[in-house]
């Protein structure tokens, strides 16, 4: 990339709206699962989601991921990245997980690629929500053209 | 389906190669954390020195605050959409920046692109306790179809 004096329009890392970073979680459908574990680093797992409102939804296997969750504060992220353009954004959830009861879940489709008996579906309440972007600059034209 | 290839959820295990291999194959991963009480996960574009995890990051974040020894997860995946299948390989270590002036040079000179702007010039190095690996196996999915429509 050019880097030449009068060249300020390089990407810039910019922060999202907390709407913005919900319109691209839902543009996706797998993302991360970090459950914390006292001082040992987390349990980073990936899941198929769906977005109900702003709740995560995945599903999970009894006995596995959701006994962790029950009291272990629970983030979820999802990124994005185009590596021809090399630009690209992330998202992070930190929220409250809970194994979601049947009515809550009914009007949703939630996959599941692993299969297995994951029967149980987790909603995460988002308490705080934070993504950054990478912008790439605008593509400046000559009006004079160049041929 | 639980046998040594396989764990308790059917799916396959990758051994130490097969997750090293992955793992140099791909540019892309998360490094987790707990900060203030709460998981973290940051992506990073990182390449592997040996076996071992280097990326660059700016001063400030909270990678950079890695100090002498700090537990992290690394984490890479990979989703299939079409076969719903993926993998994902995770490594257990310890991350620390790396401040030794002949190893920074050496690391420096390495293709360890940055997409993001700014100055990232700390480089951060994960070296791993273990590495595990899980794949989803193609038609894991047991609802009766089959490839040949049985």
């Amino acid at each position: 990339m050019s880097t030449s004096a009068d060249d300020t329009s390089g990407p810039t890392l910019e922060e999202m709206s907390r709407e913005e970073c919900f319109q691209l979680v839902a543009s996706l459908s797998v993302g991360r699962v970090a459950v914390g574990r006292h001082e040992d680093p987390p349990l980073v797992v990936p899941v198929n989601y769906v977005l109900d409102g702003e709740v995560i939804v995945f599903r999970s296997d009894p006995g596995t991921k959701i006994l962790a969750l029950r009291e272990q504060p629970i983030s979820f992220q999802v990124d994005f990245v185009d590596p021809f353009h090399k630009a690209g954004w992330s998202v992070l959830v930190t929220g409250v997980a809970y194994e979601a009861t049947p009515v809550e879940v009914d009007h949703l489709t939630v996959e599941s690629w692993a299969g297995g008996d994951k029967e149980h579906c987790v909603r995460v309440l988002p308490l705080k929500v934070s993504g950054r972007r990478i912008r790439l600059p605008e593509i400046r034209t000559s009006n004079r053209g160049y041929l | 389906m639980m046998d040594s290839n396989h764990d308790e959820h059917g799916l396959i295990r990758m051994d130490d190669d097969e997750c090293w291999e992955f793992l140099a194959r791909h540019s892309l991963g998360r490094v987790g954390l707990i900060h203030l009480d709460n998981p973290m996960v940051f992506p990073v574009n990182y390449l592997l020195d040996d076996r071992s995890v280097v990326f660059r990051t700016a001063p400030g974040t909270k990678l950079s605050i890695a100090g002498s020894a700090r537990p992290v997860v690394f984490e890479v995946d990979e989703a299939t959409e079409l076969f719903e299948t993926g993998t994902s390989v995770m490594i257990h270590g310890t991350m620390h920046e790396v401040m030794n002036g002949v190893e920074r040079d050496r690391l420096a000179k390495l293709p360890l692109h940055v997409w993001a702007p700014g100055d990232r010039d700390h480089i951060i190095r994960i070296e791993p306790d273990r590495v595990s690996g899980r794949q989803i196996p193609l038609h894991h999915h047991d609802d009766g179809v089959t490839a040949d429509g049985g």
